[in-house]
């Protein structure tokens, strides 16, 4: 396979005919990496941190061959796997496993000592310290520690063995809405800051949306589907992963002015109004909800609706008790209504409607 | 107390510690090798290494009575290669209170290993630590307490070891002589003072063991 000129700190990680048999199923995956964030996503149970285990060599496979660049890690055919020790990938649990009986400065410094000169290690400790804002934390005993802090000082600790991928599973599972928004900045900074790739492991949706290049979606075991973030959440390839996927509009979108908290959205040839993210960010995703859109056959002339838009109906799908209806309103938009609602107006492919949206149903993830 | 009992507790105390300290690194193998692989043979040694705590120590020291002797296999071996006698030296009090030990730290030690969260070892090699680091910088300080545990119980088994001692070592005044023989002995021949002046000092003995292995605990508690 020909190199293709690659992003600064994108991966080349191949997994090749994996084959684990797990208590209810087989992991069967054969996928190859290549960006900087790739998310793993699928709901608990999906073989995800198995997958993860085989990668750090924590456990062995009935058959594996994965290739981290030009370095073979495992392959079952040869009976060969390099020690976890020696394959450099780093990896932080979901319980991050910080060494209780260690203060924070002893854990970080846990991976510097393996027997490389200071000088080779890929980042200063002072730099990985100060990028995500542990320093005043070093002195501490791990014990002591608040949720989102242990969570960076696990993260600085795999940092600073200079890991040539990182494995993140569910990293923020355990913290709530508002620290998880605090952590995420910290992993993009990882990301943009020290070129780490990294391969994600989350069921969360927001999460795979602020941090992904690439994603591939694992269900009982199985890849269903994987390619650039978008693409997968906006096409899902079956029904199976549009449930997993829990479809709606995803799209990707341009602030163009912000005013009185209001920002204004370039989405395709469509402009919506929503409230503005807390982050300063240009480029966003802009997420609506099936539920949130209301259709109507002919526009009302006065609304508190912010966003009205003139749309055609594209095609519509009978989902349970509900229609998914897909329209071109600018850009690939889906409403969700009850199947008499559906009836009631009509809609079929080439049906004309105007699609309304809370300016408050509209959420914009920066980018 | 007279020199030769002053010097019965100095064997006894030393001998104890000798012990204990010679099993720390085999006893640990075996603790760790039980917790947390699987092997062929795995419950006959499990089971070979608990029959001490079981048996009668007499039938123990009568078995290692046939295996050092100088016609036994090991007494043998050890005679004609390096001309080193074992039974009714120091050596088989050391090796008495070896065996007879043995079982308590390897169990201690085999429930504070199981009791480590696999985890740690797991993420510490991620970090790029070999197989020996991880056992001495996160398995075992982890494990520190059973282990302590485990080698306090060992200890105390070997000051008090009777049966299998005088199997294999007699009961040479001077020699082989500790503590429990002495007092056995003592009673024996109804100098009861002279016996309860050794349980006194078996005391005193005991409590100290036990002291320092609770402060040596509570000072691992209180540090990071």
């Amino acid at each position: 396979m020909a190199a293709a000129p690659e992003e600064k700190g994108a991966v080349n990680l191949r997994l090749k005919s994996i084959a684990l048999p797990l208590s209810s199923f087989t992991l069967e995956v054969d996928v190859q990496i290549r960006s900087r964030v790739a998310v793993l996503f699928g709901p608990s149970g999906a073989g995800k941190t198995s997958l993860l285990d085989l990668i750090a060599g924590l456990r062995r496979a009935q058959s594996a061959f994965i290739q981290l660049e030009d370095c073979v890690l495992t392959d079952t055919n040869r009976g060969f796997s390099l020690p976890t020790h020696k394959r450099g990938v780093g990896y932080v649990p979901q319980d991050l496993a910080l060494f209780p009986h260690l203060a924070v400065r002893q854990n970080l410094l846990y991976g510097c000592k393996s027997g490389r000169p200071p000088d080779a290690a890929l980042f200063a400790f002072e730099h990985v310290t100060q990028v995500l804002e542990i320093q005043p934390l070093i002195p501490r005993r791990v014990t002591d520690l608040s949720g989102g802090e242990r969570q960076r000082v696990a993260l600085a600790r795999a940092l600073l063995a200079s890991p040539r991928l990182l494995l993140l599973d569910e990293p923020l599972a355990s913290l709530d809405a508002p620290l998880k928004a605090r952590i995420i900045p910290y992993l993009l900074r990882i990301r943009d800051e020290f070129h780490v790739p990294m391969l994600y492991v989350t069921h969360d949706r927001l999460e795979a949306l602020a941090l992904a290049d690439e994603m591939i979606v694992l269900s009982n075991g199985k890849t269903i589907q994987s390619g650039p973030v978008l693409d997968v959440f906006n096409r899902p390839v079956n029904t199976e992963a549009a449930k997993l996927l829990g479809v709606e509009t995803l799209q990707p979108g341009c602030i163009t002015a912000v005013q009185d908290g209001l920002a204004t959205v370039q989405v395709g040839t469509a402009a919506l109004t929503a409230p503005a993210p807390e982050t300063v960010a240009r480029d966003v995703i802009v997420c609506i909800r099936g539920e949130d859109v209301i259709l109507q056959r002919e526009a009302t002339t006065l609304s508190s609706v912010r966003n009205r838009l003139p749309a055609r109906v594209t095609a519509v799908h009978a989902e349970g008790a509900l229609m998914r209806v897909e329209l071109d309103a600018g850009f690939r938009l889906f409403a969700r209504v009850t199947r008499p609602a559906c009836d009631e107006l009509g809609l079929c492919p080439r049906a004309a409607v105007t699609a309304f949206i809370k300016a408050s149903a509209v959420h914009l993830v920066p980018r | 107390m007279t020199g030769e009992d002053w010097q019965i507790v100095w064997f006894t105390a030393w001998v104890s510690a000798l012990s204990t300290l010679s099993i720390l690194p085999f006893g640990l193998a075996l603790a760790w090798a039980l917790a947390r692989r699987d092997w062929p043979g795995k419950s006959v040694v499990e089971t070979l290494a608990s029959l001490p705590l079981v048996l009668p120590p007499v039938a123990t020291g009568l078995l290692l009575l046939k295996l050092f002797g100088r016609r036994g296999t090991i007494g043998g071996f050890l005679h004609g290669q390096f001309d080193l006698d074992v039974i009714f030296t120091w050596r088989a009090v050391l090796l008495a209170l070896g065996v007879m030990s043995l079982p308590l730290l390897v169990r201690s030690a085999r429930v504070a290993f199981e009791e480590v969260n696999p985890r740690y070892e797991q993420i510490a090699r991620t970090l790029g630590a070999g197989p020996w680091r991880v056992f001495f910088t996160i398995i075992v300080p982890l494990a520190a307490r059973g282990i302590m545990a485990g080698l306090i119980l060992a200890f105390a088994r070997a000051l008090g070891e009777f049966g299998a001692t005088i199997m294999v070592a007699g009961n040479i005044p001077g020699r082989t002589t500790t503590l429990s023989l002495a007092i056995f002995q003592d009673v024996q021949l109804g100098q009861d003072i002279h016996a309860f002046r050794l349980l006194g000092v078996s005391v005193v003995l005991a409590f100290a063991a036990v002291w320092t292995s609770e402060w040596l605990l509570r000072r691992r508690r209180k540090a990071p």
